[in-house]
C-alpha cells in the first residue's frame, strides 16, 4: 500500500478513537471540575467529603 | 485469590483424566452476565425459603442472613463471577515459572510447603497482581449487579445521578474519582511488579506434572466440581425463576410454567428490547469489524509511524471502565449542546452503536491481530507480485485466511452488546429504545421479576451459543482474549 493510503487509513482510525472515546473521556473529566463555566475542585471535595455512602445533601458554596 | 490460586495449583502441579474439561467448565461463570444471577441470589440466600437456609436447616444447623444489607450478595456474586480471571492470571504465571528454582530449592532441604511460599508465590506474584488489579476494578466499576441487589455503591450513585438529576458535575466529579481510583491501581501494579516479571520467571522450561491416584482424582474433580456448580448457581436459579408459575419461599418453585416466555415474546416493550438490542449489536459488529480490521491491518502488516499508539488506544476500552466512556457520552450529548439530539433524552440509538462499537473493540482487534501474526506475510506478498492491487490481496487473500479469527472477534463483540450494562443503563432514557438489559432492570424495579428472569434466560442462552461458536472457531486462543 502506498505510503499517503497508509497514513490516510491511521488517520481515520485514529479520527474514530479520538472522537469517540478520547474526546468523551476528556469531557467526562472536565465536566466534573466545572462550575458556572468556571474551573473548580469543589465538585471532588465535596464527593471525598462525603464518600460512596453520599445520600445528596445540599451543594457547597 | 482463594479460589482461584489453588485450583491454578492443582491444575499445575497433577494430571488426571478430565483435566481439559474441569479447567473449560471453571470459566464458564465468567461468560454469564452476574446482574442476570442477581436476580435469583435473593430468593438462593433469602433467610425465609432460600435454598441454602433450606440445605443448612436439613442438615441440622441454623439460618443465616446471608444478604444483611445487600453487600454479602454483591461481594458473593462478583467472586463467583470473576473468580476465573484470577484462576487465569495465576495458571499462566505458574506455567512460566521455571521447574528449575523449585527443585534446587527441594534439593537444599526446602519442604514443599517452604517451596511455594519463599520461591512459587513471589514468582508467580507479578500475575496474580494483574489479575487481582483487573478483578478489583471490575468489581469497583460493576454498575448492574448492586443495582440489582439494590445496594448502593459509587457506580450506582453516579447512575441515579444522571438519571434523576440530568448532567450535574457531582456526579461527574464522582466519575472522575472511579477512574482516577482505577489509573492508580493499574499504574501501581506496572510499577510494583512490571519490570520485575521478566528477571524472575524462568524462560519456557518444561512442565513438571504428576499424575494425581484415583483419590486423588476425586479430590480434585470435586473441588472443581464444587466451584463451578457454586458458580453457576445464580444462573440456574435464573432458569428457576424464569420456568416457576410463582416462586415464594419455597424451594424449588410448586409449579412450573412458559408463559413468562410467551409474555416476554407477546409483550410490547420487552420484545421492542430484544429487537433494539438486535439491532444496535449488529450495527456495533459491522463497525467493529470494519474498524478492528484496519487497525490490526495498520499495526501488523503496514507498521505505520505510532502504531504503538494506536494500538494502545484500541486497547484503552478495557483499561477505562465502562461507566466512565458511558459518562463521557452523557457529557457529549448532553442537553442544549449541539449532539443533544442523538443523547440519551431523545433517540440513543446512533450514540449506543457507537458505545458498544468503542466497548467491545479490543477483542476485535486482538481477535484479527493474532490471526495477521499467525499467517505468512508471504502469501500476501506473491498475490502483489502477481499483479493485485493491496486492496484485492487484502480481500482475497489475507482475509479469508483470517476469517475464523475475524468471525470469532465479531461473535463476542456481537453477544456481550447485547448483554452489555453499563452503557445501556446510563445511555438510554427512554422506554421505546430500552435495550435488553435496561428492559431486566426496568421490569425488575417494577416487579416484573419472573418476565425479567425470562429475558435474562434467553440472554444467557445466547451468549452461551455464541461463546460456544467463538470457541469452535478460535479454539484454546479464546482463552488467551481474556488473560492480562
Amino acid at each position: 500500500m502506498r505510503n499517503w493510503r497508509r497514513y490516510i487509513l491511521a488517520g481515520l482510525c485514529f479520527g474514530f478513537l479520538f472522537c469517540f472515546l478520547v474526546v468523551p473521556i476528556g469531557l467526562a473529566i472536565r465536566e466534573g471540575f466545572l462550575d458556572e463555566g468556571q474551573l473548580t475542585h469543589k465538585w471532588l471535595l465535596h464527593v471525598f467529603q462525603y464518600g460512596p455512602r453520599w445520600r445528596r445533601p445540599p451543594p457547597p458554596g | 485469590m482463594l479460589l482461584g490460586l489453588p485450583l491454578a495449583l492443582l491444575n499445575r502441579y497433577f494430571t488426571y483424566p478430565g483435566k481439559n474439561l474441569a479447567s473449560a467448565l471453571l470459566l464458564v461463570p465468567m461468560i454469564l452476565p452476574p446482574f442476570v444471577g442477581a436476580l435469583a441470589i435473593k430468593h438462593l440466600l433469602a433467610a425465609e425459603g432460600g435454598a441454602v437456609n433450606q440445605l443448612l436447616q436439613a442438615i441440622g444447623l441454623g439460618r443465616v442472613n446471608w444478604l444483611g444489607s445487600g453487600f454479602a450478595g454483591v461481594v458473593i456474586l462478583e467472586v463467583l463471577h470473576l473468580y476465573p480471571i484470577m484462576y487465569l492470571n495465576a495458571s499462566a504465571a505458574l506455567a512460566n515459572v521455571d521447574p528449575a528454582m523449585t527443585e534446587a530449592a527441594r534439593n537444599l532441604g526446602a519442604s514443599r510447603w517452604q517451596t511455594f511460599w519463599r520461591v512459587t508465590l513471589p514468582l508467580i506474584r507479578p500475575g496474580l497482581f494483574a489479575g487481582g488489579t483487573i478483578v478489583f476494578i471490575w468489581s469497583f466499576t460493576e454498575l448492574g449487579t448492586p443495582l440489582i441487589v439494590n445496594y448502593d455503591v459509587l457506580p450506582v450513585k453516579i447512575f441515579r445521578g444522571f438519571r434523576e438529576l440530568g448532567n450535574p458535575p457531582e456526579v461527574f466529579s464522582m466519575v472522575f474519582v472511579m477512574l482516577l481510583a482505577s489509573v492508580i491501581l493499574y499504574a501501581l501494579g506496572r510499577v510494583l511488579f512490571g519490570r520485575a516479571a521478566g528477571a524472575m520467571l524462568g524462560r519456557g522450561a518444561a512442565a513438571t506434572a504428576r499424575r494425581a491416584g484415583p483419590l486423588g482424582t476425586a479430590g480434585i474433580w470435586a473441588a472443581f466440581g464444587l466451584v463451578t456448580l457454586l458458580a453457576v448457581m445464580p444462573h440456574l436459579g435464573v432458569l428457576l425463576k424464569a420456568f416457576a408459575r410463582q416462586w415464594g419461599t419455597t424451594f424449588p418453585p410448586q409449579a412450573y410454567t412458559l408463559s413468562h416466555f410467551k409474555e416476554v415474546f407477546t409483550g410490547q416493550s420487552t420484545w421492542n428490547s430484544i429487537v433494539n438490542s438486535f439491532q444496535y449489536a449488529s450495527l456495533a459488529t459491522v463497525i467493529d469489524v470494519v474498524v478492528g480490521l484496519a487497525i490490526a491491518y495498520l499495526v501488523v502488516r503496514l507498521r505505520v509511524r505510532g502504531r504503538g499508539l494506536l494500538d494502545a488506544l484500541a486497547m484503552l476500552p478495557l483499561a477505562v471502565p465502562g461507566l466512565v466512556i458511558a459518562s463521557g457520552y452523557m457529557a457529549l450529548t448532553r442537553r442544549g449542546g449541539p449532539l443533544e439530539a442523538i443523547g440519551p433524552w431523545q433517540d440513543p440509538t446512533i450514540i449506543l452503536v457507537i458505545a458498544y462499537s468503542v466497548r467491545r473493540l479490543p477483542y476485535v482487534v486482538r481477535s484479527i491481530s493474532a490471526g495477521l501474526q499467525q499467517t505468512p506475510e508471504t502469501l500476501e506478498e506473491a498475490a502483489r507480485n502477481l499483479g493485485a492491487s493491496p486492496l484485492r490481496s487484502l480481500l482475497r487473500i489475507t482475509v479469508p485466511l483470517i476469517l475464523a479469527n475475524v468471525l470469532a472477534g465479531a461473535v463476542l463483540a456481537f453477544s456481550f452488546a447485547m448483554l452489555e450494562v453499563s452503557d445501556s443503563l446510563i445511555l438510554a432514557q427512554t422506554p421505546q429504545f430500552y435495550p435488553i438489559t435496561k428492559e431486566i432492570y426496568g421490569l425488575v424495579d417494577l416487579g416484573g421479576s419472573e418476565r425479567a428472569a425470562a429475558l435474562g434466560s434467553l440472554g444467557m442462552l445466547l451468549l452461551t451459543a455464541t461463546l460456544i461458536l467463538a470457541n469452535l472457531l478460535l479454539g484454546k486462543r479464546l482463552g488467551a482474549m481474556f488473560r492480562v
